[in-house]
């Protein structure tokens, strides 16, 4: 018994000495280095029950990797003794030392346990403890994630121990986006400190760190805090945090608005060229944008079959591909129909509400209920504009292609001698046809035009949502709302209306509490559009134009 | 130089009788007599009930020149009204003894709303169904037309308001059933929604009651007051000049217009057995346009006729091409509208090669004119 | 009553210009006829929006009868008070027959009143008068907009007398008339004259048209500039030197 108990002790001093002799091994500990402390006797400290606990105590400080092999083969029961040494057992069933080099049996093979031979039982109580010192031993890994995740972990454990290891791997560290992660939990370990000078300081580093995840700690903290200037400095960081997060979720719905009002505005500018500029009510004008999508389809699953290494690439072709189909289809509409109906925009409504129902159906028919497109991989995740706060770039995209399809149009329209005819055929068509412009030709391509947009729009719609063949009707109410409300005929409207309609939505949307905000807020959006159409019933940006004069 | 009368008057006449005695005598008779089955019997209820909902939009479209894209809140209205009371009828009893639907149970609702209880009476039922319609219509007839809200802008407005209304009440917080709405009607007024006698009853007052409203639009819009409201179709401003409240009219007819919708859902809901939110909101309302266009707009039979073909057409399409039947129906819009812009009733003018060059005063049926040409929605 | 139509210091603005200022104008209750002519731009239909509650003016007195300010009310307000006006281009209803056009422009404009199916029997032996008074009792059941230029401008004008009104505006009623129907509307207005209480103040360009009804003795009005030149009888006016220069330009005409 006396002489088992001094073997431990003597064990104890011995793996505490060694220790000591690991830690002043110095930096550069992080990987591999020749100076490697002898892990076998505390490997054997291990397979012993009683010394199990202090062997793990004493092993989670030695900043070693293979520390982390014999800690993990422990806990994953491929710890086994042979021949009074440490071995693990590999995955393909040989045993190897703590260095990976397979251990020979007498016959010079590749050793496997014999048979009936159990790997070193770990202690039940011991799991948790064997599992955070794996964790802790992260912090000195290779991979700067690793760090940084496992500094997190041990920044949230409240086990104060860990902050001699945090301080270590702090010192090491050079890695500029794990350092304030390290900080971080160093600075929440050290708030439970006894000593108020240090937990003032401590609440200051996660104030000035803006640290999001130590909020809850922070107001438990205050809510027993006694002494005075700790007291401060934990309000003064609590309200440094409040506000970064307010700011925070101030861009982050507002640039959720600014991507709602984007996505109207591609829908809607094709509109605004039919509708606001031309006067045509064309009720197929979601189908067009359903057509966009479709099309986006269609060749992705090309892509997807012939050309599958340049996957990604299949938005490149898919984009103006859904500009041209969508246009063509669009010139036939209006050779084939519309232009028979020129000045009757009830008649055209009727009629294009067939048409969109006829195009529907059949794009259900063909393709079925339910499809969708999967976004290239380039636009996979997003831009951290702040800290936990991510722009994905699918939205990005479709903002700035919001923004250059406006531009190419205004440029178009205003800047180009095509644009000038348009615009003097719809503004004067008698007087533009004494001038020589065809007239035919000028209403064609600029219908054309108008559902040539809504296809595009319909493509970069596809990238965050699904493609079916409800989504024409889905956005049809929203664009006619859009283009009435900036004022039929003008382009500035029409952005200003999207964009002000995006904003005010996702902004209205936190005001309102509960599961039915989305709801809600875009019900009072409506009301908002209503009340102001009555008071300004020509819209934003009242203009010249058919549908304005006629309207009127 | 009178009004009314006249050999064109005569042939309405006999037309509205015609109607009357096919839609109201005979076909429930031959019901009776088990001649027509009381699946078809039903089912020319439901048209007949959208045929009075595209009469309503008839007298404030087609003669007004107002196009509403939310009569079909109206319609829901009503519809909701009457199946709130039978709702009540059917249903189990809650906390208080008090009977409480099943949906709401099913949400953990055990009490029943405050809104809901004056529903328990039948009387009730029936006038909110078409006053409540008429007074939203007033209010916002109140609000918009004295403002001189335009054409296109009104059409905006008022599908905005139905868009508003159908995300409403598709929420099951509105306690209005979500978006499975109000179903499994048991009985209406004590008398079983299964027997057959009972839907032959509410056939015969449907069919009445659409042969009313008919006669009573009639004599509305051969009236001076249907004159006034063609001319604000015409010519608004000239009118005002005149000394008209033109304002005054616009709520009329639009309050008549809503009122008739209600009535419409009120009679629809127990034949149908089923009100969704999907019956109420923009694409409805379009489609109720689409009736009226399409039948021929400003002529009350181009209403009925829109409404009970393209409804009828539907049915049949959707048994016998269930996955066609938009296309055909989206050709037929394309095609009737391409080649008679004055919807059916064009075309049998047409056909008839009558084309009366003057209008009486009479004029309710017959070629609506000229009228439909150079205007603006 | 003292005036039938005051109006003192008129002044009308559009967006900084001055369509009309400083306008005075006084009708006397006997007075039938005022003739008002000015070149283009004078302010002549700007006049009449004023009036009739088209426009408002930025500062000024319009009294009717003494006692009513016209400033403010609404149009069919103000056409309830008896000033009834004729626009310059004839707008009836083109899609509505000509003794339909009648029956809207008479009778009670109140919303209960227009449920009567038939006008009262009065109502249609007015319209009936009035229809042959301008001659189109004839046309009574063809649709408007079939009638000639000239017809229509006379079917307004019944449509207008129909409503008794107290003081009639009729905004150029010959312009693209043939001398033929300008004549007869010269008989028309003679005829309103005679057989009705009503007054009218008329605007037009042609000169013999307006030397025709002036020669009766009725009085003329020269805007110019937005505001009174002249005012007398023809004779006076057209001697009126500022009133030459007016029409003509600067610099005399000689001889």
């Amino acid at each position: 018994m006396a002489f088992g108990k001094t073997v431990s002790l003597l064990a104890v001093t011995l793996g505490l000495l060694a220790i000591l002799l690991g830690g002043l091994a110095g930096p550069g500990a992080a990987a591999p280095g020749p100076a490697t402390p002898d892990l076998e006797g505390p490997a054997k400290r291990l397979s012993v029950p009683a010394t199990q606990e202090a062997a793990i105590a004493a092993l989670k400080e030695i900043p070693d990797p293979a520390v982390e092999v014999l800690l993990r083969a422990l806990k994953d029961g491929a710890l086994y003794r042979l021949r009074d040494r440490a071995a693990i057992l590999g995955d393909d069933g040989t045993l190897k030392d703590l260095s990976g080099q397979p251990i020979l049996d007498a016959a010079g093979q590749p050793a496997a346990p014999a048979d009936g031979q159990e790997p070193v039982p770990l202690d039940e109580r011991l799991f948790s403890v064997v599992q955070r010192a794996l964790e802790r031993l992260e912090i000195f890994g290779a991979d700067a994630a690793a760090r940084r995740s496992a500094a997190f972990k041990l920044g949230s454990s409240q086990d104060m121990t860990a902050i001699a290891v945090l301080e270590k791997a702090l010192a090491r560290e050079t890695d500029p986006e794990a350092k304030p992660v390290m900080e971080e939990a160093l600075a929440k370990l050290r708030l439970a400190s006894p000593d108020p000078a240090a937990r003032a300081v401590a609440a200051q580093a996660l104030g000035r760190l803006r640290s999001e995840a130590a909020l809850g700690q922070l107001q438990a903290a205050l809510q027993q805090e006694t002494d005075p200037a700790a007291k401060q400095a934990l309000t003064g960081a609590i309200r440094s945090i409040d506000s970064f997060l307010v700011i925070r979720n101030v861009v982050g719905y507002a640039f959720n608005g600014v991507s709602l009002g984007a996505v109207l505005l591609i829908m809607s500018l094709g509109l605004a060229v039919t509708f606001g500029l031309m006067g045509i009510i064309n009720m197929a004008h979601g189908e067009m944008l359903m057509l966009g999508s479709y099309t986006a389809y269609v060749v992705q699953e090309i892509f997807t079959s012939r050309f599958a290494a340049q996957q990604d690439y299949y938005f490149l072709v898919a984009l103006p591909l859904s500009f041209l189909v969508a246009g063509l289809v669009g010139l036939a509409l209006e050779g084939g129909i519309i232009r028979f109906l020129y000045g009757r925009p009830l008649e055209t409504l009727i009629v294009t509400w067939g048409v969109g129902m006829i195009f529907q159906q059949s794009a259900r028919l063909y393709f079925g209920d339910q499809t969708s497109v999967n976004s290239p991989t380039w636009f996979r995740g997003g831009l951290e504009l702040m800290p936990g706060l991510i722009l994905p770039w699918s939205r990005i995209f479709i903002v700035m292609l919001a923004l250059v399809a406006l531009g190419g149009l205004y440029l178009l329209l205003n800047r180009s001698y095509a644009g000038l005819r348009v615009r003097a055929v719809m503004q004067n068509r008698d007087m533009a046809s004494c001038l020589g412009v065809s007239t035919r030709r000028i209403d064609s391509l600029t219908f054309a035009l108008g559902t040539a947009l809504a296809g595009v729009g319909g493509c970069a719609l596809a990238l965050i949502g699904t493609v079916d063949p409800e989504v024409g009707k889905t956005y049809i109410v929203d664009a006619f709302m859009v283009v009435v409300l900036g004022g039929v005929g003008k382009l500035l409207g029409a952005v200003v209306a999207s964009f002000g309609i995006g904003i005010s939505n996702k902004l209205l949307e936190p005001a309102i509490s509960g599961t039915a905000a989305p709801i809600y807020a875009k019900v009072a959006i409506l009301v908002l559009v209503i009340w102001f159409l009555q008071w300004r019933p020509t819209g934003f940006f009242p203009a010249k134009g058919r549908a304005a004069a006629e309207a009127r | 130089m009178t009004l009314g009368g006249g050999p064109r008057g005569d042939a309405q006449r006999l037309w509205i009788a015609a109607f009357g005695i096919v839609f109201v005598v005979l076909l429930p008779v031959a019901n009776a007599l088990g001649l027509l089955s009381d699946y078809y019997l039903n089912l020319f209820g439901k048209y007949l009930c959208l045929a009075l909902l595209a009469v309503g939009m008839d007298l404030i479209w087609g003669y007004t020149g107002i196009l509403s894209l939310g009569q079909a809140i109206f319609f829901g209205a009503g519809a909701y009204s009457i199946g709130m009371n039978m709702m009540l009828e059917g249903s189990g009893k809650g906390v208080y003894g008090e009977p409480v639907p099943d949906f709401m149970i099913w949400n953990q609702v055990y009490q029943l709303p405050l809104f809901w209880k004056p529903y328990k009476y039948i009387a009730l039922a029936v006038a909110s169904s078409m006053l409540l319609p008429a007074a939203i219509a007033a209010v916002i007839g109140f609000l918009t037309f004295r403002r001189k809200l335009r054409g296109t802008y009104f059409a905006i407005l008022t599908q905005a308001i139905a868009f508003a209304v159908w995300l409403m009440v598709s929420r099951n917080e509105m306690k209005l059933g979500g978006t499975n709405g109000l179903t499994d009607f048991k009985s209406v007024l004590g008398f079983s929604l299964s027997s057959p006698a009972t839907q032959r009853a509410l056939y015969i007052i449907t069919a009445a009651t659409l042969l009313a409203a008919f006669l009573l639009s009639r004599w509305l819009v051969t009236s001076k007051t249907g004159l006034v409201l063609q001319a604000i179709r015409d010519n608004e401003r000239r009118l005002e000049f005149l000394g008209y409240n033109v304002a005054g009219y616009k709520i009329f007819v639009f309050a008549v217009s809503a009122a008739l919708a209600g009535l419409s859902g009120l009679l629809y809901a127990p034949q149908v057995g089923i009100i969704t939110p999907s019956q109420i909101g923009v694409l409805p309302s379009l489609e109720i346009v689409i009736w009226v266009a399409f039948g021929g707009r400003g002529t009350l039979w181009g209403a009925l006729l829109g409404a009970i073909s393209i409804n009828w057409m539907r049915s049949v399409l959707t048994g016998t091409y269930p996955r066609l039947w938009p296309i055909i129906l989206g050709a037929l819009f394309v095609g009737v509208i391409m080649f008679f812009p004055k919807g059916l009733v064009g075309f049998a003018a047409r056909l008839r090669s009558v084309v009366p060059g003057r209008r009486r005063l009479v004029e309710a049926g017959g070629v609506a004119a000229s009228k439909a040409e150079e205007r603006p929605l | 009553m003292d005036t039938l139509l005051y109006v003192e210091n008129l002044h009308v603005s559009f967006e900084g210009f001055l369509a009309l200022h400083n306008l005075n104008l006084i009708l006397e209750p006997q007075e039938r006829i005022r003739l008002l002519i000015g070149p283009n731009g004078a302010g002549k239909t700007t006049l009449f929006d004023a009036l009739t509650g088209q426009v408002e003016p930025v500062m000024g007195r319009v009294l009717f009868k003494d006692h009513v300010n016209l400033l403010g009310l609404s149009e069919h307000v103000i056409a309830h008070h008896g000033v009834i006006r004729k626009f310059q281009t004839p707008s009836v209803f083109p899609d509505h027959t000509v003794y339909e056009n009648m029956v809207l422009s008479s009778g009670s404009k109140h919303f209960l009143a227009s449920f009567a199916a038939r006008a009262a029997s009065h109502e249609q032996e007015q319209i009936a008068e009035v229809l042959e008074q301008v001659g189109l009792l004839d046309h009574a059941n063809e649709l408007a907009g079939t009638l000639s230029h000239g017809q229509k401008q006379w079917l307004e004008i019944a449509m207008l007398l129909v409503q008794s009104p107290t003081l009639l505006l009729l905004d150029e009623p010959v312009a693209g008339m043939t001398r033929a129907e300008k004549d007869r509307t010269v008989a028309l207005i003679d005829g309103i004259v005679k057989r009705s209480a009503c007054s009218i103040m008329l605007i037009e360009h042609d000169m013999q048209f307006v030397r025709q009804i002036a020669g009766r003795g009725h009085k003329v009005t020269v805007l110019h500039e937005g505001t009174v030149l002249s005012e007398g009888s023809i004779d006076h006016v057209q001697a009126d030197e500022r009133v030459i220069e007016a029409y003509l330009g600067r610099g005399k005409v000689s001889a």
